[in-house]
C-alpha cells in the first residue's frame, strides 16, 4: 500500500506518549529515517496540508485504522496523496491479500459508522433542541 | 396576546351540508382513480386498485397532473354552488380584511424560522448535507417553481380541508370531534396514493393538528395558508440540495423533515406559539 516517492520530508502520525510510539521509533530506525516530523492523530489535517503543499512526501501511521479514521472524517484527501505519489506506510501493515485488506476496511468502516452515528445523533438532538428553543422564542417575541 | 374575532356565520346551511362536504371529498380519490385507469389503459398498462401512476409515460403523467388539478378545482367550486352560494361569497368569509392578512406572513415566517433553524442545526451536527444534485437549468426551474407550488398546494389543501371540511364539521358537530375528524382525514388523505413510506403518518397527524388549530383559533384561512405555504416553500427549496445522513427517527427523510422527533417537537412548539399568540379558540 505505497507508491514510491521521496519528495519532501517524512511525517509520522502517532502520539509521542502512546503505546504505539515505541514500535514507531523501531520502525523509523529500521528504515534509517532520522528526521521524521511527528504529528499527533488530532493534527492529521496539518499533515494533509503539508502533503498538499508538497513539503511531505512520505507518511507513516501505526495501523491502517489510524489512516482510515481521518479518511472517513474528511480530514485528509487520500486521492490527492496518491496523485502526488505520496508514500504511505504502516508499522503494523494489514494482511497483503486483497480480501483481508477489504475486511480490514469494511470492519473499520462499520466501527467508525457506529461511533459516528452515536455522536451524530447526540449532536443532532442537542442542536435541534437549541434550534427549537430559538425558534420558539423568536416566534414568541414576534407575537 | 391578540384575540381574533370569529368571522360571521355562513349565510345559509342545511343538515345535509356535512354529508355533501364528506361526499365531495370522497369523490376526489374516485375521480383520480378513474382518470388513472383511463390513462393506464391508454399506455397499455394493467389497471390497479391503488392510486399509483408512477410508471405512466411522461406525457400521460402530465395529463394525470392536470386532471388532478381540475378535480380539486371542481370540488372547491362545486361545494359552495351546492350550498346555493357563489364560490366568491363562500370563501370570502375565510379571508377577512383589515389587519388579518398579516396572519399569512406571520404563519409563513413562523414555519420558515422553525425549519431553517432545524436544518441549520442538522447541518452543524452532520445530520444533513447540502450539495447541488441537479444540473443548473433543472435547479433554477425547481427553485423558481418552489414559491408558486408552495402557494398553490397551501391554497388548495387549506381551502379543501379547512375551508370546506373543518368549517362544515365545526358548524355541525362538537368542536373537539370536528378537529379530530379534520386531523385524521387530512393525514389519511396523504396516503390515498401509494406512498413510499408510512412511518411519516404521525408527522402528518401533528401537522394536521397545527393547521386545524390555526383555523379554529382564527376562523380564517390566512394563518393556516401561511403556515402551510411557508413549510412547503422551505421543503421544496432545500429538496434539490439536501441529503439526509442522520437517523430518520430524528431528522425525518426527503420532504418529511417534520416527521422525525425534532420536527414533531417543532410542530408541538409551534402549536404552543399559536396558542399564546391567538389565545386559543375564540
Amino acid at each position: 500500500m505505497s507508491t514510491k516517492s521521496q519528495i519532501g520530508s517524512v511525517a509520522v502520525v502517532c502520539d509521542v506518549g502512546s503505546a504505539a510510539a515505541a514500535a514507531m521509533q523501531a520502525f523509523l530506525r529500521a528504515e534509517a529515517i532520522e528526521d521524521a516530523l511527528w504529528y499527533a492523530p488530532r493534527e492529521v489535517d496539518e499533515v494533509d496540508r503539508a502533503v498538499q503543499a508538497g513539503t511531505v512526501g512520505r507518511v507513516i501511521f501505526p495501523r491502517p485504522a489510524d489512516l482510515l479514521t481521518p479518511l472517513w472524517n474528511h480530514e485528509l484527501a487520500l486521492d490527492d496523496w496518491w496523485a502526488r505519489g505520496v508514500q504511505v506506510d504502516f508499522v503494523e501493515p494489514p494482511e497483503p491479500a486483497p480480501v483481508a485488506l477489504l475486511q480490514t476496511v469494511a470492519h473499520h468502516w462499520s466501527e467508525w459508522r457506529r461511533h459516528h452515528r452515536r455522536r451524530q445523533a447526540l449532536a443532532g438532538v442537542l442542536l435541534s433542541a437549541v434550534a427549537l428553543a430559538a425558534a420558539f422564542l423568536l416566534n414568541w417575541a414576534a407575537g | 396576546m391578540n384575540r381574533r374575532r370569529r368571522s360571521s356565520p355562513p349565510a345559509s346551511r342545511e343538515p345535509s351540508d356535512t354529508v355533501r362536504a364528506l361526499g365531495l371529498l370522497l369523490l376526489i380519490p374516485f375521480a383520480l382513480w378513474l382518470s388513472q385507469t383511463v390513462l393506464l389503459w391508454r399506455a397499455r398498462l394493467p389497471w390497479r386498485a391503488r392510486l399509483n401512476a408512477r410508471d405512466l409515460p411522461r406525457g400521460l403523467k402530465r395529463i394525470n397532473r392536470v386532471v388532478t388539478g381540475v378535480v380539486f378545482a371542481a370540488v372547491l367550486l362545486a361545494y359552495p354552488l351546492l350550498r346555493g352560494l357563489s364560490p366568491a361569497t363562500y370563501y370570502a368569509r375565510f379571508f377577512p380584511l383589515g389587519a388579518r392578512p398579516r396572519e399569512l406572513a406571520l404563519g409563513a415566517g413562523a414555519a420558515i424560522v422553525y425549519l431553517s433553524l432545524l436544518y441549520l442545526a442538522w447541518v452543524l451536527s452532520d445530520n444533513v448535507r447540502f450539495r447541488v444534485r441537479h444540473d443548473a437549468a433543472r435547479l433554477v426551474r425547481r427553485l423558481l417553481a418552489a414559491p408558486v407550488a408552495a402557494l398553490v398546494i397551501a391554497l388548495t389543501e387549506e381551502a379543501l380541508f379547512r375551508g370546506i371540511l373543518l368549517a362544515e364539521l365545526l358548524e355541525s358537530w362538537d368542536p373537539r370531534v370536528s378537529v379530530v375528524v379534520g386531523i385524521v382525514v387530512f393525514a389519511s388523505a396523504h396516503y390515498v396514493r401509494s406512498a413510499k413510506r408510512y412511518w411519516t403518518f404521525p408527522g402528518h397527524l401533528v401537522l394536521a393538528t397545527l393547521f386545524c388549530l390555526a383555523f379554529v383559533f382564527t376562523r380564517a384561512l390566512w394563518l393556516p395558508i401561511g403556515l402551510h405555504a411557508g413549510g412547503v416553500l422551505v421543503l421544496l427549496a432545500v429538496r434539490p440540495f439536501v441529503r439526509y445522513t442522520g437517523p430518520a427517527w430524528l431528522v425525518g427523510a426527503s420532504i418529511f423533515s417534520y416527521a422525525g422527533a425534532a420536527g414533531l417537537t417543532g410542530l408541538g412548539l409551534l402549536i404552543v406559539n399559536l396558542w399564546l399568540r391567538f389565545g386559543g379558540p375564540t
